[in-house]
């Protein structure tokens, strides 16, 4: 029994740990920025998009051929395991736990409804098109190494009823869930503005090359 | 009655009952701890801030620095590239760093399109990544492929010239490759909404400055 009682003792201890943050990391800011640039370098020679999120200057910059074309500022940021390098290199294996937004499928326009003027359908089929606003704002990002990121909203608005904050505190819960099954994966939550968390689920593609320097 | 269905359910997950009272509050301080607003520290301002680090070290980071300075100049885009932004509908024709024009443009509805007959299937995104202006157009004509038809529940003609629409695509086209162009658009009150079947559509005084602006073989990066 008492040996029972320790081992339970020590997973508690252990889950209480998952939740605290890390210690800042070590490396010299210029050291970083370094080790950053070099190992862009095999990503811009391709010509493909690659995203770097940036812990440090708390930034996600999505860029090719080392330009940047879009940059995302960090508002919060909580790291809760280390990344085993201060520039890590992997690639986004899956958007989790957000329902991936839905695609419409194209009925063709029937006989009867066509006219000569197809911009009164056109634009009635517009509400069906996969847009920004669809995507989600609470998720995750998931990385071939075992990382992963929980991106979280900041909303410019209160949110006016309890039930609609309820979807984040159940991802929040699932998060720390996985953590705790993975306990030796890097993972780290940001909080960026609303907008800013769709463009994310929008911008990052699977499979895509991503950098995380911390 | 609540308290009493969790200690239950706590009794049948954990076991002891000694043990149960600890377990539940570890799991209200994990979360209590995990909702905490307490992030970590900010971030690092600038190497001013930082301690000064050795001369040697302070040479190694500018050799890297430098090496990869020279490895990046050659592949980052010079003179004049257009940058789409699929997620906010914005196209932007810059010159080095400087935005030259930015305006309202159309992309892809991200619809799926069945042709259950031949089993194909087309799925309407702009393609994201980086493609060149391979030819421009004054006045093109649109040759209607195969989706048109049949999403307007048409039959595939046979012939080409029933494929020919006139004045759809506006006074100029861009053709960035696989059948994808910029190009002008008859719902002009549409741009800024995705809406198009992949091809990027712009309003017709802008389509006509990045006409004009962009020789061929101007490099345009979609994201």
């Amino acid at each position: 029994m008492p040996l029972q009682f320790l081992i339970r003792f020590g997973v508690l201890l252990f889950a209480l740990g998952c939740g605290s943050p890390s210690a800042e990391t070590s490396i010299h800011p210029s050291r970083l920025q370094a080790d950053l640039r070099s190992a862009e370098v095999p990503l811009a020679k391709k010509n493909s998009l690659y995203g770097v999120v940036n812990l440090v200057d708390r930034t996600i910059l999505m860029k090719i051929r080392g330009e940047t074309l879009r940059e995302i500022r960090i508002l919060d940021l909580k790291v809760h395991r280390e990344w085993p390098h201060a520039v890590s290199r992997a690639r986004l294996s899956a958007k989790a736990l957000a329902a991936t937004p839905h695609r419409t499928v194209i009925d063709p326009i029937p006989q009867s409804e066509r006219t000569s003027d197809t911009e009164a359908i056109t634009f009635e089929r517009v509400e069906d098109s996969l847009e920004l606003e669809d995507m989600p704002v609470s998720f995750t990002l998931d990385f071939s190494d075992g990382a992963s990121i929980l991106v979280l909203p900041r909303s410019a608005k209160p949110a006016r009823f309890v039930l609609r904050g309820l979807p984040e505190v159940a991802v929040r819960g699932v998060f720390l869930l996985r953590r705790l099954l993975s306990f030796s994966s890097p993972a780290a939550t940001i909080v960026v503005q609303e907008d800013d968390a769709r463009s994310i689920y929008w911008m990052f593609a699977i499979d895509q090359p991503t950098l995380i320097a911390q | 009655m609540i308290s009493r269905v969790i200690d239950r359910l706590a009794c049948m997950v954990f076991g002891s009952p000694r043990f149960r009272k600890a377990i539940l509050w570890g799991i209200a301080l994990i979360i209590v701890w995990n909702g905490s607003d307490r992030w970590d520290a900010p971030a690092h301002t600038g190497a001013g801030l930082a301690p000064d680090l050795p001369a040697a070290e302070m040479s190694r980071i500018r050799r890297i620095n430098q090496k990869s300075f020279l490895s990046l100049d050659p592949v980052s885009p010079k003179g004049v590239y257009i940058v789409i932004d699929t997620a906010k509908n914005r196209l932007y024709l810059k010159n080095g760093k400087k935005i030259v024009i930015e305006a309202v443009c159309s992309t892809g509805n991200g619809k799926i399109l069945f042709d259950y007959d031949k089993k194909r299937q087309w799925v309407f995104d702009t393609p994201r990544g980086e493609r060149h202006i391979l030819k421009k157009v004054h006045r093109p004509v649109w040759t209607k492929p195969d989706w048109a038809f049949i999403e307007e529940g048409q039959k595939i003609p046979t012939s080409f010239r029933e494929r020919v629409e006139e004045e759809m695509l506006g006074d100029f086209a861009l053709h960035i490759g696989d059948g994808y162009m910029i190009h002008g658009t008859l719902y002009s009150r549409l741009l800024g909404r995705s809406v198009t079947h992949g091809c990027i559509r712009l309003g017709d005084a802008d389509l006509e400055k990045v006409y004009k602006a962009s020789p061929v073989g101007t490099p345009v990066f979609i994201f």
